[in-house]
Formats: structure tokens, C-alpha cells, sequence
């Protein structure tokens, strides 16, 4: 398991700067800058009345008024284009740090050992991270909107209570006595929901879920003809009218808030009015003072309600940037130093009493198993749905760790190899499809860049997995897209022509060791029986592995396994389990019974 | 269609949905922009009477009536906005809620096209990423009121202030100024024309950006992919992608930002500084002069600078209403999309004998976006309670002559004849109840285990029960704690589970057993399962089908000891159709190919 490290959240503010800091100094250095202009401009609109009524009771010269209006809208204009220019300056940098962040997530999404990929513990910090990575306001890049506001906050309050602790401290007492009570109020809701949040939360995930038919086509053809529209579309409105009436219940809240809100700033307003104008009337102020301090209560006022925003805004931020932390702390367990030197011709691979148990499984999905795969052998695994062949060949790929025993590639443990070494003679097909985004010749090359060398080779694959004929269909043949509905002119596989494909990128790869996991399901029986008969051609100078249902597969293998329940039931050839009349024989005729001749007897 | 009439026509489509937003919406723009004139106002009141120091019972009175004005305004402007917040989640949840309707009544061959889903990633990707679409009208319609109303506002003041002026006499400087601050509102009119021909351009680039980044984002492998993100270091692929899209990015807001300060911001506060103190200095020599008294320069200085943005702002707001109508124009598009199926009318009679006859006469089909025919000329018959399975190789049109039987998609040329009439003039709903199938890519939604085999919110519990243990279900269905109301997933319950390849096969099977329609299409189920998974499957095969007419297509050759006839098709066409035992006699036939290739291995 992994030990968490607890961070402060002043040091996630500071972690968050100094990543920022390698690759963009201004935003940083801006802060300040930015902090200062904004208040001083508040400031510098307040005086403004003050000064223009000064004069204009005094009765000074017209020249002089004419004067003092230029100088100050000049210098208005002069901070605010200063203002202005920090900003547009910052804002050529959107999303950088953002990308940045995101493609270091991929990175080390990409590094970890696999198997920590599937635990429940890993998959919630990296949810946590993706998440906030990718909803547009990343905290690792936008922590310094509101550090600024923060800091505009606080400067602000600070030059403005200066200002009135010396004018008249009541003002001041007032203000912020009020605006702690709208603080409390404007809780309630955000109180509320918190509260109450349990009673929508699942209606509203069913409710997404559900409106997400809209944008997922796949399922189109069960809801179609299985007549399901109706019932959805009921649901979809019970939920609505559910999410509806809590919706209100909390806005209500907000509403009364906002209204006793509005009470306190009556309050405020009420005190500065009176106390204003009876210093006015004494004679202790002048018209012009009487305007500039009204309008640096509303002010004050106003940084005072939000400065429990910002600083709560400061706060949540500095815990997510716990997230990215916590998850780029992550101890990947893999080696990633220089290892051994990775075999180049078939290796042997041995297991020796290897367990392995599922993280939150009761049993043990593979038990004391002890095999040797000799150099070049084609190695042939069957079994029943469950008995634990695949987790055994994620073991030999070093997707996962035994939780004992060990794994020998050549007499060296695979934890000896460096992981991107290891993974490199590595050839797989496994039985989940995973395609994405890019054109058929990038995901059987896995290589971006366009070479004449890589399509001749990328034709040559598809070739040998006898998905030529579909590709030179193809308008862009090889340089088409996958998945419809991302780019333009891409292209949906069916299943037999999937399973095609992931065989060209194994095929593609230099490697010496052939791992394939039921690669021909969706094959027809031509282009499976071609497989087979080309099986001892592609497995030249490889170790291979190939899991099949068909029993038919096993033919062309050195020698079959039959795993059950996580252990070695029977090995050797067809001809030596056959004579054996055991489990293998029992399955075997199973499958044949069916092609034999003659009549099936029921 | 004009860029107004499609705001109109968008307008009135949200108007139907919530029809007390909009007005709703407008009251609050109404009440939440006043405040800042009514104060302007009131605060000239109270300084002109602090100046003229008449009477202080006058000032306390103008002092009552700013506090309660303003906590009048704010408290009613709160009520409003909670009916209109209502109105408003009401707005987005019918939207959405329409836009997943008229998915779900879409015919599916519309559903498949390239054409439709360009059309529904489009509008999604513009309206998620860069904002644009329904949601931005609505904002911008928001807008809209605020700067308009703003606009009036200041218009009446401006006039106040005209009258004031022109009642005290006008003498060159006053009519220099005047026409100083006209000629600058004009001004900024060009000002903001410019602006945002300058700029919206190079935000629209960024937005091509940022979309770019969301296709890539949504062509990132999820969690499973871990294996081959590892094995093939697909980060090379992606590598480069990331790079060149940072690359482009960094270019993007640069330009963007650029123009803005340049085109924008900086003209924009030198226009305002221009009118400001053209204001200030037609308000303070006026004063001086004696037009008004001392406070009320306060109010007029105050609302010009107000004006110039807003006129700015609404001259940035058409051209941002220009931009949006090439989305709603998507938006239109696709509400316009019409069902082109004939929907038929004849009842499908429920024969008791399920009575069906099914002739495919020259059937052929090409589909939408294809150079050649999938299926071409079929012809076939089959009659009721016959086991039929369709054999041949990948692509050879199988599963497409599934479709066409469902009237998933009705044939290019030719027709399929059922009781000597024609599918189509039969009622659509009708006619899908006459087939339960299992896709090979059958989804089970993330509702109960019970829910998902009767295909609906209520079930028959014994029905689906039996039907779940017809296809091998049971032992799995009695270690299930809550038995049929175990919901599948987690989706929609964190307590659902999680079922395996294998036992979602089942699952889908049981609930085309528990249809109980007369024909049942089974298209590669035992795909996922293993030797003995599978014979149990084909052992049932009888009880499952019964009666029924059955299509069975799988690439496992021995389930067609199974069928009474055998239908062989090759690139799109019939070349074979008799009885297992007839079709092996050609050996120079496809069938006899296929089934070697597979029945080699086993009869040694």
C-alpha cells in the first residue's frame, strides 16, 4: 500500500509556485503588481469626487480644475493600462501550465506499475488529480487567481480599516460587525447542501447517466429495439422534478441570506451616513471628504464580504493541489534504472511458486505455479472463463507483480530489467480492445512520425494480419482515423477487424516474446485458420504465448497448459493429453462434438 | 435561415421549454441596474443638500429614503432572482432532457451516420470547451437586457443633464463640449467595431485549439488501455501530439491576448478617458456657471464612462450573437434532423400460431457513406419455426442482413415481404416486438438485473427469473443478495456489480427469452465463453428458441449442426443455402472451406 505523506497547505501553495516558476516567471511576478494597482485604483476613484468637489467649493480657477482632472484621468489611464497589460501578459500563458500538468499525469499514469493502475486506491488519486486537471480551472495553474485575490483582499481591507481607524473607528467596528453576520448567512445554503447533499447526489449521477444516451451511441440498438425510449424518457423527468424541489429548498436558503444580506448593508450604509454627516455637520468634514469616505465603505464592505470567499477559495485550492501531489508521490514499483541487459532472442521464462491474489479478492487467483517456458517454445493456455489465464500472462508482461514467488526471464528475476526495457521486447494482443484517436498507420506503428520506411512497414503488418484488403478500401487508407465523431473521415471497426489490427501492431513490433489472448474471437474460421497456419511464422526467434478457447489453437503449439482454478491441471502435447483422457480430453471433445460426423445424441 | 431569425427561432424554442424564464430575466436586469443610478441619484440629493445646508431634517429624510430604497431593490431583486434561478435549472434540464429525446426517436441509420454524429460532437464540443451554442445565447441575451437598460438609464440622465444645461443658455464651450462628448460615444463605436473584428478572430483560433485538446483528450486511452499504453509506449504517439498542441496553444493566447490588450483594452480606456473628462469638464464649468448645484456633478460624471462601455460592449455583444449563430445553426440542424423510416401502418397480427413467413426478394444495400454495396442482391425464404444460421466471413454482410430484417435500416433496393406484405407498411413498434435479438456488441444498461431482461421499469419477477435460469443464470442469480433488484454497474448505485463478459452474454440472452417475440436473432453469443460455457449455450439452444423462428450467426461453425438450414454468404451475396449435410456435399462450395478450416482440428 502506498503511505500517503500528509502536506501543509501553505507547502502544496509553495509546490504549486515553484512548478510553475520552471517554466513561466511572469504570471508570479505579476501578482504583486496586479495586487497593488487594483487597490490603488479603488482608492484613486474614490479620491477623484472629493478632489473635483474640493475645488469646485473652494472656487478655484477653472484652469486649475482643468489641471488636476487631466493629471489624475491620465494617470488613470496609466494604471489601468498597466493593469490591463499584466493581465492580457498572463493570459497569454492560459492552460500551459494546465497541458503541462495533464500530459505529466498521462506520464505518470503511463510509468506506474499496471497492476497499481486497477487498485481502488490508486484509481481515486488519480481521479482526483485527472479531475481537477481537466475541468478547465486547474489547480496547479490557477492557484494565482486566488492568491491575487486573496491578496488584493487583504491589502485592501488593510489600507482601508487604516484609513477609517483613524477617521472614526465606528464605521469600521460596524462593517465588520456586519459583514461577519452576512458571512454567517450566506453559509446557510452552502451549509445546507452539504447537508443534504446524500438526498440528490445518486438521482443526480442517474440522472447524467441517463441523459448521457444522448452522446453514446452504442447502446442505441438495445434501447431501439427493445422499445426503452419511453421508460427513459419518464425517468429522466422524475429525476428533474425531484433534483427540481432540492434545487429550490437550497436556493431558498440563498434567497433569505441575500435578503438579510441586504438588511446589514443597510446597517452599514445607515452607520456611515450618520456619522459622516454629523462629523459634516460639526465641521470636521467637508462635502468632499463626506463623498470620498462613503464610497470607501461600500468598498471596505465589499473586500470584507469577500474576503472569507477568498481566503475559503485559497484554502480548497491548496487541498487540491494535495491531489497532484499525492499522486505524482505515488511509488510507481517499477525499475527504472539501468537494469540488466534485455534479452534480444527468444527467452526462457521461468515461473517459480508464483501466487497472485487481486487486491479485495478472497482467493488467490493463481496458486504455487511453477512453469518454464523454454527458449522459442509456443506455449499454448487453456482453461475455463476465470481459471487465471490472462492474470498469468500479465505476469510474464510485468504488468503485475506475483504476490509471491518469482519470475525468471533468462535466470533474472523481471524486476532486474529496466520496465521500458522490458516492455520493449514485448509483443501483446490482449482480449480488451482499446483504440483511440489516431489514424490506423500511428497505432500499428505507434510511431507519430510519417517515414516511408514506417508505412512500408505498417502495410507489410496489416498484410500479415490480413487487414489489407479493408485498409486499401479506404480513401486515406493507412492515414485514416479511428473512432467516428472525433476527426473528420474516421472510420468505427467491426470486431473481426478490430482484432486484425491489435494483431498488425504485435506483429509490427520487433520482439521475443508473443503474448496473444483469445486474438481470433471475432475471427471468421478462414482468417483464423490463417493465423494458425501462419502462427510458426510470426512466432520465429520468440517465446510465445497464445490463450485460446478454440482448442483447435493448440495444434500448432509445442505444448498446451490447462489452468483451472489457478493451478496447473494437465501439460504436454495434444497427442499426450488426448492418450491421457483427462480434463483436456473431456473439454477438448466437448468443442469437437459438434464438427465431428455424425449425429449430435442429446 | 438569417443569423436573426435563427435567434429568434432559439429564443422561442427555451421560451417553450421555460416560458417564465426570459420574462423573469428581464425584471431582474431591470432591478439589479438601478441601484447604481438610484444611488448616483440620491447621492447627488443628499451632497446638494449637505452643501446647501437648508435643513437637516431634509437630509436625515433623503438619507432614510437611500437606505430603504436600496434594501427595497436588493431584497426584491433577490426574490426575483430565486424565481428566476428556477426558471433557469428548469431551462437546462428540459434542454438536455430534449436534446437525449430526440436522440432516443432518432431512426438509427441516422444515429450511425457520420453526418450525425459530426453534427452531435460539434455542437458538444463547442458548447463543453469553448461555450458556445444555447447556453451562450442565453448569456448573451442577458447581457443584451443588462446593456440596453444600462443605456436607457443613462440616456435619461443624459437628457436631465441636457435640459439643465439648455435651460441655463448655451454659449460655445457648453456646445463645443456637447459636441465633444457626442463625437466620442461615436467614436467608440468604431472603436469597439474594431475591436472585435480584430479579436474575435483570433479567439475563434484559440477555441479551434482548445477543441483540438479535448479530441485528444477524448482519444486518450482509459484505464484497460494501461496494458497497451505500456507494452507499445504509446506515449510516443501521444508525445507528439502533447507537443505540438502545447506549442499551438502558447501561439493561440498569445495572439489573443495581444490583440485584446491592443485592440481592446487600450482603446477602450482611451475613449473613456477622453469622455470622462470631456464630462467632467462640461459638469464642472456648468457648475461653475451656475446650471446645477455641486452634488449633482457627482451624478452626472458618474453614468458617462458607464455609457461609453456599454455602447462598446453592445457593439462587442452583436458581433459575439454573429459568432454563436454559427453554432445554433448546428443546434437547428440538428432538431431538424426529420426521421426519413415510412412508418408503417398495418397491425402486426398477433398470431397465436406465430405464423410468419419472411421472403427477401433481391434485396441489396449500400450503406450511406459507402462505395459499395454491404448486401447485395438477397434472396431468400424461411419460414416459421425454422433454425436458420447465417455463416461467412468477416465483413461478408452478416450482420447486416440482421439490420435489415429489424428495419434498422430498410434495403436500398428490393424488398423484404412478410405475410405478403411488404415490412415497411407494417407498424414500426409493432414489427420490432417480433424480434428479440443479442447483438454482437448487445449493451446492458445500468439499471436492475430484473429491469434490464424485462427491458423496462416493471417486470414480470417469475418471467425473468426462468428466463435468467433458461440460459445458465441461476446459480449466479442465487448468490445475488438482492436477486433480481441487484443493480448492474454502478452507475446508478455504488452497491451495483460488476459482471463478467460471460455473464453479461447471459443476461442479454435472458432478456431476449424473456421477449418472448416469435423470432429470435442470436448474433455471435458465445463469443466471450469458454468450451464448456458454450455447450451448455448450445445444449439450451432448443429450450431457448423453442418453437420460434431462430437466426443464429456465429463464426463457431458447430452451431450450425444446430440449424435446420444454412444460409452462406460471400462479400455481400447468397452463394450457398440447404442443410448442413447438403451444403458439405459441395466441395468446392464455401461452406465446405469454412467449415474445414475449423473441423480439421477436431476430427483427427
Amino acid at each position: 500500500m502506498n503511505t500517503k505523506k500528509k502536506h501543509s497547505k501553505l507547502s502544496n501553495l509553495f509546490w504549486a509556485a515553484k512548478r510553475h516558476w520552471k517554466t513561466d516567471k511572469f504570471v508570479l511576478l505579476s501578482i504583486l503588481p496586479s495586487i497593488l494597482l487594483t487597490v490603488g485604483l479603488n482608492i484613486l476613484d474614490s479620491y477623484f469626487p472629493k478632489l473635483i468637489l474640493d475645488r469646485l467649493e473652494q472656487g478655484r480657477p477653472f484652469v486649475q480644475l482643468l489641471t488636476a482632472i487631466t493629471v489624475l484621468l491620465v494617470l488613470r489611464f496609466l494604471l489601468n493600462t498597466a493593469s490591463s497589460w499584466l493581465q492580457c501578459r498572463r493570459h497569454s500563458y492560459n492552460y500551459t501550465p494546465t497541458m503541462l500538468t495533464q500530459f505529466d499525469i498521462y506520464r505518470k499514469n503511463a510509468d506506474v506499475l499496471y497492476q497499481l493502475t486497477e487498485t481502488q486506491d490508486y484509481r481515486k488519486t488519480l481521479g482526483h488529480a485527472s479531475k481537477d486537471a481537466c475541468n478547465g480551472n486547474c489547480s496547479a495553474e490557477f492557484y494565482w487567481g486566488d492568491l491575487l485575490s486573496f491578496g488584493t483582499g487583504l491589502l485592501g481591507i488593510g489600507s482601508m480599516a487604516a484609513i477609517f481607524a483613524v477617521l472614526n473607528p465606528v464605521i469600521l467596528l460596524v462593517v465588520v460587525a456586519t459583514s461577519a453576520v452576512s458571512y454567517f448567512t450566506t453559509k446557510w445554503e452552502h451549509n445546507y447542501r452539504e447537508k443534504h447533499k446524500d438526498k440528490w447526489e445518486n438521482e443526480d449521477r442517474r440522472k447524467d447517466y441517463l441523459n448521457g444516451f444522448s452522446r453514446e451511441f452504442d447502446k442505441a440498438k438495445d434501447i431501439r429495439l427493445y422499445g426503452m425510449q419511453s421508460w427513459i424518457e419518464k425517468l429522466i423527468e422524475e429525476y428533474d422534478t425531484y433534483l427540481h424541489m432540492w434545487e429550490e429548498r437550497c436556493d431558498l436558503r440563498g434567497t433569505l441570506a441575500s435578503v438579510l444580506s441586504a438588511f446589514m448593508t443597510l446597517l452599514q450604509n445607515g452607520t456611515a451616513y450618520i456619522v459622516l454627516i454629523t462629523m459634516l455637520l460639526k465641521g470636521y468634514l467637508n462635502v468632499g471628504d463626506f463623498v470620498f469616505y462613503f464610497g470607501l465603505t461600500a468598498s471596505l464592505a465589499g473586500y470584507l464580504g469577500n474576503i472569507v470567499r477568498n481566503t475559503t477559495e485559497l484554502v480548497k485550492r491548496a487541498d487540491k493541489i494535495g491531489y497532484y501531489r499525492d499522486f505524482f508521490d505515488y511509488e510507481e514499483k517499477t525499475n527504472r534504472g539501468k537494469g540488466s541487459p534485455v534479452p534480444t532472442d527468444a527467452p526462457e521464462i521461468e515461473l517459480r511458486n508464483v501466487w497472485f491474489k487481486y487486491e479485495g479478492a478472497g482467493d488467490f487467483t493463481l496458486k504455487d505455479l511453477n512453469l518454464k517456458i523454454s527458449s522459442g517454445e509456443k506455449l499454448a493456455l487453456v482453461g475455463l472463463n476465470g481459471a487465471g489465464k490472462t492474470t498469468l500472462v500479465k505476469l510474464i508482461c510485468g504488468l503485475y507483480l506475483p504476490t509471491q514467488g518469482e519470475i525468471l526471464i533468462n535466470g533474472r528475476p523481471i524486476a532486474d530489467y529496466n520496465t521500458e526495457e522490458y516492455y520493449s521486447i514485448i509483443s501483446a494482443v490482449f482480449q480488451d480492445t482499446n483504440l483511440f484517436a489516431v489514424t490506423i498507420a500511428e497505432f500499428v506503428s505507434c510511431e507519430p512520425e510519417k517515414t516511408p520506411e514506417r508505412d512500408k512497414r505498417v502495410r507489410d503488418a496489416l498484410a500479415k494480419s490480413g487487414l489489407s484488403a479493408k485498409v486499401d478500401s479506404l480513401e486515406n487508407g493507412a492515414d485514416t482515423y479511428l473512432i467516428k465523431g472525433i476527426y473528420p473521415g474516421a472510420i468505427d471497426l467491426s470486431g473481426g477487424e478490430t482484432q486484425k489490427l491489435l494483431l498488425a501492431r504485435a506483429i509490427y513490433k520487433t520482439s521475443s516474446i508473443l503474448v496473444l489472448d483469445e486474438p481470433t474471437a471475432a475471427l471468421d474460421p478462414i482468417a483464423e485458420n490463417e493465423l494458425y497456419v501462419k502462427y510458426s511464422a510470426l512466432t520465429q526467434g520468440k517465446t510465445s504465448v497464445y490463450i485460446s478457447h478454440r482448442f483447435a489453437s493448440t495444434r500448432f503449439c509445442d505444448r498446451i497448459v490447462l489452468l483451472e482454478n489457478g493451478e496447473i491441471c494437465e501439460h504436454g502435447t495434444h497427442a499426450e493429453l488426448m492418450e491421457k483422457q483427462g480434463r483436456y480430453a473431456e473439454l477438448f471433445n466437448v468443442q469437437s462434438k459438434y464438427y465431428r460426423e455424425g449425429e449430435i445424441d442429446e | 435561415m438569417n443569423n436573426f431569425k435563427l435567434n429568434l427561432r432559439v429564443f422561442k424554442f427555451l421560451s417553450s421549454l421555460s416560458p417564465a424564464f426570459f420574462p423573469l430575466l428581464f425584471l431582474r436586469q431591470v432591478l439589479s441596474n438601478l441601484p447604481f443610478f438610484f444611488n448616483l441619484w440620491i447621492s447627488a440629493e443628499i451632497v446638494n443638500e449637505l452643501v446647501s445646508a437648508e435643513s437637516e431634517r431634509k437630509i436625515w429624510a433623503l438619507v432614510c429614503v437611500a437606505l430603504l430604497g436600496n434594501f427595497a431593490l436588493s431584497a426584491i431583486t433577490a426574490v426575483v432572482r430565486h424565481y428566476e434561478n428556477k426558471a433557469s435549472t428548469n431551462l437546462t434540464d428540459r434542454h438536455f432532457a430534449a436534446f437525449t429525446k430526440k436522440i432516443l426517436s432518432l431512426d438509427y441509420d441516422k444515429i450511425e451516420s457520420s453526418e450525425i454524429r459530426d453534427l452531435r460532437r460539434k455542437i458538444e464540443e463547442n458548447s463543453y470547451i469553448n461555450a458556445y451554442g444555447w447556453e451562450y445565447f442565453v448569456v448573451l441575451t442577458e447581457r443584451l437586457l443588462g446593456n440596453v437598460l444600462n443605456i436607457a438609464y443613462s440616456m435619461f440622465l443624459f437628457a436631465e443633464m441636457m435640459i439643465l444645461i439648455a435651460r441655463f443658455g448655451l454659449n460655445l464651450w457648453v456646445i463645443l463640449l456637447c459636441t465633444g462628448i457626442i463625437s466620442a460615444l461615436i467614436l467608440s463605436v468604431f472603436v469597439s467595431r474594431n475591436a472585435t473584428k480584430k479579436v474575435s478572430e483570433k479567439r475563434k483560433a484559440v477555441g479551434e485549439i482548445m477543441l483540438d485538446a479535448n479530441r485528444y483528450d477524448s482519444g486518450i486511452p482509459a484505464y484497460s488501455a494501461g496494458k497497451d499504453l505500456r507494452i507499445y509506449k504509446l506515449r510516443n504517439v501521444l508525445g507528439n501530439i502533447t507537443n505540438h498542441m502545447l506549442k499551438s496553444n502558447i501561439k493561440g493566447f498569445k495572439e489573443v491576448s495581444t490583440a485584446t490588450l491592443i485592440h481592446e483594452r487600450i482603446p477602450k480606456s482611451a475613449t473613456v478617458l477622453l469622455l470622462d473628462a470631456l464630462t467632467y469638464l462640461l459638469a464642472c464649468y456648468c457648475c461653475i456657471m451656475g446650471a446645477f448645484p455641486l452634488g449633482s456633478v457627482i451624478k452626472y460624471v458618474g453614468y458617462i464612462g458607464r455609457l461609453a462601455s456599454n455602447i462598446i460592449d453592445l457593439i462587442i455583444l452583436f458581433t459575439e450573437y454573429k459568432i454563436n449563430s454559427q453554432y445554433l445553426e448546428l443546434y437547428a440542424r440538428f432538431f431538424d434532423i426529420k426521421n426519413e423510416m415510412y412508418q408503417g401502418s398495418l397491425s402486426v397480427e398477433k398470431r397465436s400460431d406465430r405464423n410468419f413467413e419472411i421472403e427477401f426478394k433481391n434485396v441489396s444495400f449500400t450503406y450511406p457513406e459507402a462505395a459499395h454495396p454491404a448486401v447485395k442482391n438477397i434472396s431468400f425464404k424461411f419460414r416459421v419455426g425454422e433454425k436458420l444460421a447465417i455463416v461467412g466471413m468477416n465483413g461478408s454482410g452478416k450482420t447486416t442482413l440482421i439490420k435489415l430484417l429489424c428495419r434498422l435500416y430498410d434495403p436500398t433496393d428490393g424488398e423484404i415481404i412478410m405475410n405478403d406484405f411488404n415490412i415497411r407498411k407494417y407498424d414500426y413498434r409493432q414489427y420490432l416486438d417480433l424480434f428479440s435479438v443479442v447483438f454482437q456488441d448487445y449493451k446492458l444498461l445500468s439499471f436492475s438485473l430484473g429491469q434490464n431482461v424485462g427491458a423496462g421499469e416493471s417486470f414480470d419477477s417469475g418471467k425473468a427469473e426462468a428466463a435468467l435460469r433458461g440460459v445458465g443464470f441461476g446459480d449466479r442469480l442465487d448468490e445475488l443478495e438482492k436477486g433480481l433488484d441487484t443493480m448492474l454497474y454502478k452507475d446508478f448505485d455504488s452497491d451495483g456489480v460488476e459482471i463478467s463478459g460471460g455473464e453479461a452474454q447471459k443476461i442479454a440472452l435472458a432478456r431476449a427469452l424473456y421477449k418472448d417475440a416469435p423470432f429470435v436473432i442470436l448474433d455471435e453469443p458465445t463469443a466471450a465463453l469458454d468450451p464448456l460455457a458454450e455447450a451448455e449455450i448450445y445444449s439450451r439452444f432448443d429450450s431457448i428458441v423453442g418453437g420460434k423462428t431462430a437466426i443464429y450467426i456465429s463464426h463457431r461453425l458447430s452451431s450450425c449442426r444446430l440449424c435446420d438450414r444454412i444460409l452462406v454468404l460471400d462479400k455481400g451475396e447468397i452463394v450457398q443455402y440447404g442443410s448442413h449435410e447438403e451444403l458439405l456435399e459441395d466441395k468446392t462450395g464455401k461452406y465446405f472451406e469454412l467449415w474445414n478450416a475449423q473441423a480439421q482440428y477436431y476430427n483427427a
